[in-house]
């Protein structure tokens, strides 16, 4: 984990009205929306594969994974490819649109609350306060959990591996 | 007086007249005619029969008186009275006995064969000496006229005497008896008695060829009945004195001996009967005395008595029924005419009245005929004014035909500016939809220098330290990718306002171009409307025209009419005084079928009232409606006129001859 002296990177983007940020350095790329090819027998969420120069990439609906409401892609859709850890391969995000990259101070961070964090809240990084903004900070490994990685590989094989993870204390 | 009595009585009497008169006439003319032939038929006959029985009794006398003589003539006459001298003259001697045997012998059966009922002799003294009646033997006749005569040597016949020896009417015939037969003294009488029987018989004979009632009998110039008449039973010969037309034109005839005198004629008989009798003067032996025949008219005249009863009866029924049926036909007559009067009457009476009302409704007339002609004159002038106004109304007309069409014409080209500017608006949307797409062009590549800028951000922040000056670079390309972006946004948001505008412009000027389309098409109904207009104003011009026309008929018609009233209303005068012509007429009719009974008159409703005409008459009179000076010349027609009932009706002419 890369981390500067005045804070950390974020990648911003949008579902819907919400902001969301990625921290930059599990950011791979980000690129417009690509034709998507449906694989069978995957869970709802995983859209199907793209080709990115040569390289066969899953695509995730951050949109569905999160429980929203499923949206048409438009040409402001974007697709974040991510790094996960303990898997070799890159996964495409699917998100409404992408703003900036904003660096926020640790001292901009606040803990996520205590309702969120009691089940599956471990998606949560923290609250970014910029200004009058809220910014949902994702914590990609979170996202993406192991038995995400396991039904992935179990319905497209792409030929990656899957590492016990290790979380950061 | 006639013409007083009622027309059935009138009709009567003339029927009678001309039906029962002729047939009363011409029976009682035939009833004559015939009696008169029959008459004459008669008289002949009996003139013939008359005629021949006076010649065949004179005949008879002269015969018997002949006979007498040549009886006495007889040698055995004259012997015997010789023998009588000789006998000295003694009658009951037997010589005179056997000569008056002889005698006898020979002249007893000329009794029978002559009829006669007896033959005597008489001596020169008068004494019957022989005779074929032995009573009579003995008997001196010298007091005898007869014997008077004869013995001075004359054939004489007896008047009819009753001969007390034969004790019955006789007539004698006395011849002398000469001494030498046909010469020499006169010795004796030779008397022929023959009984009036006989010559009843003979006078008898053959009358029932006159008849069944004929009689024949002969009187003296006494009238003193000679023979027995057969229709008398009471009269006694030689004693009963006829006293008939007949007797007493013969007696003086008688008297005069006036042989050859006939009369004939009709009178009553003894018997009471009137008779047709021929009296003839007779001479029997040389005295004169009447041969009467007679029949009884009614034998005659039985069958043209008869005739005449029923002629009579006959004319009784026509007449009775001449008069029933002319009752009825003059009933019949009458009840309609009587009728026709009283309708008449009523009539006459109804125009009176009529005419007074239209004298007045046409004095009315001519007045309001006066009012319209003033309003008609009136309507006139109102007439040339609305003319004068409809030219105008025509030129206006015209005029806003002329601007309709300019105002068509500006619409059309305004119509025509719409369209292009229609085609103006779309070109500018057209530009505004290519703006658009160059805008989303600029957009897109500005969202993909965001996205280049971001990844060269994340790209610069991988690269950590060394990457810083990157970052920033990145950072003001995002930056300028994101005002790019915002330009695009603003561009196309401006676009969009102007497409938007030009849509709602497009929309107004097809709405404008519509409402232009209106115009042409309203403008267009209004120009023709405006020439129908003209063209109806053009018309009216001419139908006021026609109506100025016909309103100066109307006005000669008014002024005809006002004048034709006046006539009407002189007419009605005119009416008046025929109906009370009528009326006269009427009342005469009245007086001809009912004759003078005013009582009649009254029921058929005619009485002489005031003639109701006064309406005229101050129309006659009024000086108004002087306009029309038709009056002076209506007042010189001749209007009235005396009209007599026979003028109106062809009764008889001969009403004043009966």
């Amino acid at each position: 984990m890369i981390t500067t002296a005045s804070g950390c990177k974020y990648l911003i983007f949008a579902l819907g009205n919400e902001e969301f940020g990625l921290p930059i350095q599990r950011v791979k790329e980000i690129i417009g929306m690509l034709t998507i090819t449906r694989v069978p027998k995957t869970l709802g969420f995983v859209k199907g594969v793209i080709n990115l120069r040569g390289k066969i990439i899953p695509v995730m609906d951050l949109r569905l994974k999160f429980g929203l409401d499923e949206k048409q892609y438009d040409e402001r859709t974007c697709l974040i490819v991510v790094e996960i850890a303990g898997y070799s391969k890159l996964i495409a995000l699917a998100v409404d649109s992408v703003s900036e990259v904003l660096s926020i101070q640790s001292a901009e961070i606040e803990a996520p609350p205590d309702f969120a964090s009691q089940g599956e809240s471990g998606f949560l990084r923290g609250m970014g306060k910029v200004k009058d903004r809220v910014l949902l900070l994702l914590d990609v490994d979170g996202v993406i959990n192991n038995q995400d990685l396991v039904n992935l590989k179990k319905n497209i094989d792409i030929g990656g591996e899957i590492h016990v993870q290790q979380t950061e204390a | 007086m006639f013409s007083r009595l009622k027309l059935n009585v009138k009709l009567i009497a003339v029927f009678l007249l001309v039906s029962a008169v002729p047939l009363v006439g011409t029976s009682l003319f035939a009833f004559l005619s015939s009696q008169s032939y029959l008459t004459n038929t008669a008289n002949d006959k009996m003139e013939v029969f008359s005629s021949n029985k006076a010649s065949y009794m004179q005949t008879f006398f002269d015969n018997s008186l002949h006979r007498a003589e040549v009886l006495s003539a007889l040698p055995s006459v004259v012997r015997s009275l010789e023998a009588y001298d000789q006998t000295g003259r003694d009658t009951t001697s037997a010589a005179w006995a056997e000569q008056m045997a002889i005698i006898d012998e020979f002249l007893r059966p000329i009794l029978t064969k002559w009829s006669v009922s007896m033959i005597s002799l008489l001596d020169y003294e008068g004494n019957t000496i022989f005779s074929t009646s032995a009573e009579t033997l003995g008997a001196n006749l010298s007091q005898r006229a007869y014997f008077a005569s004869a013995r001075e040597g004359e054939l004489v016949a007896s008047d009819l005497f009753f001969s007390d020896v034969l004790d019955k009417n006789i007539f004698v015939f006395a011849a002398p008896v000469l001494s030498q037969g046909w010469t020499g003294e006169v010795a004796g009488v030779l008397i022929l008695a023959i009984p009036e029987d006989e010559i009843v018989d003979r006078l008898i004979a053959n009358i029932s060829e006159l008849g069944q009632t004929a009689d024949v009998y002969i009187v003296n110039s006494e009238g003193i009945v000679q023979t027995k008449p057969l229709m008398a039973e009471d009269l006694i010969v030689l004693e009963s004195e006829i006293d008939s037309q007949a007797v007493s034109t013969l007696s003086g005839h008688i008297n005069n001996e006036d042989w050859g005198f006939s009369w004939t004629g009709i009178y009553e008989d003894f018997t009471g009967e009137s008779v047709l009798g021929t009296a003839r003067v007779l001479n029997l032996g040389g005295r004169p005395l009447g041969l009467i025949i007679s029949i009884v008219a009614n034998e005659i005249y039985g069958e043209i008595y008869s005739l005449r009863n029923i002629m009579i009866i006959v004319c009784s029924i026509v007449v009775i029924l001449v008069i029933i049926l002319g009752w009825m036909f003059s009933v019949s007559i009458t009840k309609p005419i009587l009728h026709a009067v009283k309708s008449l009457g009523e009539g006459s009476q109804q125009i009176n009245a009529a005419s007074g009302q239209i004298a007045s409704a046409s004095q009315e007339l001519a007045s309001a005929c006066s009012e319209q002609a003033a309003s008609v004159a009136e309507t006139s002038s109102t007439l040339e004014e609305s003319s004068s106004v409809v030219k105008q109304t025509t030129e206006n007309t015209r005029q806003a035909a002329q601007l309709s069409a300019l105002a068509r014409n500006s619409a059309d080209k305004g119509n025509a500016e719409m369209t292009e500017m229609t085609g103006s608006i779309s070109e500018i949307r057209r530009s505004s939809e290519q703006m658009g797409k160059i805008i989303k062009v600029i957009d897109e590549i500005a969202f993909q220098t965001n996205i280049l800028a971001l990844n060269a951000a994340v790209e610069a922040a991988r690269a950590g330290e060394s990457g810083m000056g990157f970052a920033v670079v990145a950072e003001e390309v995002r930056n300028l990718a994101q005002r790019s972006a915002q330009a695009a946004k603003d561009t196309s948001a401006i676009i969009e306002t102007n497409i938007s505008l030009s849509q709602h412009g497009t929309e107004v000027v097809r709405r404008v171009a519509d409402a232009l389309g209106d115009i042409v098409v309203q403008t267009k109904k209004v120009s023709e409307l405006m020439n129908e207009i003209a063209a109806a104003s053009l018309e009216q011009t001419q139908g006021i025209t026609q109506i100025t026309k016909a309103i100066s008929q109307i006005e000669q018609t008014t002024q005809e009419n006002s004048a034709t009233a006046e006539e009407a209303a002189a007419s009605a005068e005119e009416l008046s005084a025929q109906a009370n012509s009528v009326k006269d007429i009427v009342m005469q009719l009245v007086l001809l079928v009912n004759g003078s009974n005013s009582r009649e008159m009254q029921k058929v409703g005619i009485v002489s009232s005031p003639i109701n005409n006064e309406n005229a008459r101050s129309f006659r009179n009024d000086p108004i409606k002087g306009q029309y000076n038709k009056q002076s010349a209506l007042s010189a027609r001749p209007i009235r006129k005396t009209i007599k009932p026979a003028d109106v009706i062809p009764l008889e002419d001969d009403s004043q001859q009966f």
